[in-house]
């Protein structure tokens, strides 16, 4: 496990600086969430809302819990903007997973050491995927004391409920981290790296908001994982067994085919 | 032993190894000439996987470069013609993490050994490096685990003259104990000097193979000005402008002296014909 050890050293960095932003992000919102249930900005938050396009409301997800001063709409209004901010870290992190070696070269010393590509492959993802469970366990933590400070919340109901959120969020970052690593294994340099990540991360969001919007487009909904982890329809309806179905498919898919291609091309030095 | 049978690459359409074939004997050092762009690196690079040959193999101590790639590598160290290793880590750390993958403990102690030799710091972050240095990084890493074989990629660009007799001196142990060592080069003198056997490459094809043992007995090139032209079956006329004619000659000196007489020149200078007076004989017989 020496390549695995080797990718969480070289990835600690960049993970815990993303984990420390999100993190201060999210508590920063949750502070500011008793300021929301004053009568005061209840009207402000209220008037505002009432002003917007009920479609554009739907495209934030605030279609059918706008109600601010419940610490679920808010939080989960909070949290969609997490998950692309988590969505972007870990699309990037998988994009440069494989490819970042051989732009810099360092490669070169990895694969001249005893090992087999297919172990370099899996060490680096399972490392990869190790740094992600962690960003995520240090939010869930986050929102949780967050919650217990900021909201009425006990810490059973607090623990179940963003349980459930960041479960669906881990869930769809393996979606985008399998995306991400096929990518990997096939774009020429990581120098392009970002727009690959941009193309997927706001691609699957674009198609989430037309397929909301426009009827005869609904079925992009399925291309559009975030759309599947919404607070507002994680609380109605939880992640549908079709989603699910695509999203293990997906995953399993794209990174077959990662390490299939990875194994069979010629390392670019 | 590495044995090359047949290689050949392409990059989309466009050839890079042709038919290349050549070995490397136990306990040999081999050279592996050619300009910039010969293929030399390509075929570096197959014997040690990173790339996958279009067709042809090559076997290293009778295991295959492609499928038992990992088993090479543990008795196999390489220097890359460029080391970029990573940047944040000092040079302990990159022993260090060879060392994992090696015998750790007798990697580290003879780790310790060639820094030592090669003066080099390994507090130092790899980034901070001269080339140089990053190649005296490379150099350790590939002799710590004694490796039974060694591909070097012009392993002394960059490296002072100093450092460049002590890896030789290093290298020649290593043969002197069995180890099989390929080593390309661009520096004709150092693969006269330290080498075996030389394989010239051009545009992705071997042209010949010499052994420098034989090169010992030297070819002398002599440049004789005025007289009458020498007619011996030893001797080759490779140039004559005006009163000058330049021979090649592969006999016996005294012979040499009594065709000399013979020709009653104004002038004449005696030579050995180095390395690289054959070399460059040689790419322009290519050129033409």
């Amino acid at each position: 496990m020496h390549i695995f050890a080797l990718e969480l050293r070289n990835s600690w960095k960049s993970t815990v600086l993303w984990t420390i932003a999100l993190g201060l992000i999210i508590w920063l919102m949750l502070a500011f969430f008793p300021a929301m249930q004053s009568e005061s900005m209840q009207a402000v938050a209220g008037a505002k809302l009432d002003s917007i396009d009920p479609a554009l409301l739907q495209i934030f997800g605030i279609e059918s819990l706008a109600d601010f001063t419940q610490i679920t709409s808010y939080f989960g209004y909070v949290l969609q903007y997490i998950t692309i901010a988590i969505m972007v870290f870990i699309t990037q992190t998988a994009v440069a997973t494989l490819v970042k070696e051989e732009t810099e070269g360092s490669i070169e010393l990895v694969y001249s050491m005893p090992v087999t590509r297919t172990q370099i492959f899996w060490q680096k993802s399972l490392a990869i995927l190790a740094s992600f469970a962690m960003m995520i366990l240090t939010l869930y933590i986050v929102t949780n004391i967050g919650y217990l400070l900021y909201s009425e919340y006990g810490l059973v109901e607090s623990l179940q409920e963003t349980g459930m959120f960041y479960g669906a969020v881990l869930f769809i970052g393996l979606i985008y981290f399998s995306t991400g690593l096929l990518l990997s294994s096939v774009i020429p340099s990581s120098r392009v790296g970002t727009a690959f990540v941009l193309a997927v991360v706001f691609g699957t969001l674009m198609f989430g908001i037309m397929g909301s919007l426009i009827e005869k487009l609904s079925f992009m909904m399925y291309m559009a994982p975030m759309e599947w982890v919404k607070v507002s329809k994680l609380m109605n309806e939880g992640i549908r067994p079709i989603e699910l179905g695509i999203g293990v498919l997906v995953t399993l898919i794209s990174m077959l085919m990662a390490l299939f291609i990875y194994k069979k091309r010629d390392l670019r030095l | 032993m590495i044995q090359v049978n047949h290689l050949q690459k392409y990059y989309g359409k466009q050839l890079a190894v042709e038919d290349v074939t050549f070995s490397v004997k136990e306990g040999e050092i081999l050279g592996f000439v050619g300009p910039n762009g010969a293929g030399k690196s390509t075929t570096i690079r197959i014997l040690l996987n990173f790339i996958y040959p279009s067709s042809g193999n090559a076997t290293i101590n009778g295991k295959d470069v492609v499928t038992e790639s990992q088993e090479i590598k543990r008795f196999t160290g390489y220097v890359p013609s460029d080391v970029r290793y990573y940047e944040h880590m000092t040079v302990d750390e990159l022993i260090r993490l060879n060392s994992n993958f090696h015998a750790g403990k007798t990697y580290i102690k003879e780790a310790e050994r060639l820094c030592e030799l090669f003066e080099l710091n390994v507090t130092n972050k790899f980034g901070q490096l001269s080339t140089g240095n990053k190649k005296k990084v490379a150099i350790v890493c590939a002799l710590a685990s004694k490796p039974k074989v060694l591909i070097l990629d012009e392993p002394t660009n960059g490296l002072d003259p100093l450092n460049q007799r002590r890896l030789f001196q290093e290298l020649g142990d290593q043969a002197s104990q069995g180890a099989t060592i390929l080593l390309s080069s661009h520096n004709l003198s150092e693969v006269q000097e330290y080498c075996d056997r030389a394989v010239f490459i051009k545009q992705g094809r071997i042209l010949t193979e010499i052994d420098l043992k034989e090169i010992q007995k030297p070819r002398k090139l002599v440049t004789v000005v005025g007289g009458q032209q020498i007619r011996h079956p030893d001797m080759e006329l490779l140039e004559h402008s005006n009163s000058k004619r330049i021979y090649r000659y592969h006999g016996d000196s005294n012979v040499l002296l009594a065709l000399l007489q013979q020709a009653v020149p104004n002038d004449f200078i005696v030579e050995n014909e180095s390395l690289e007076a054959r070399f460059m004989d040689l790419y322009a017989k290519e050129e033409q």
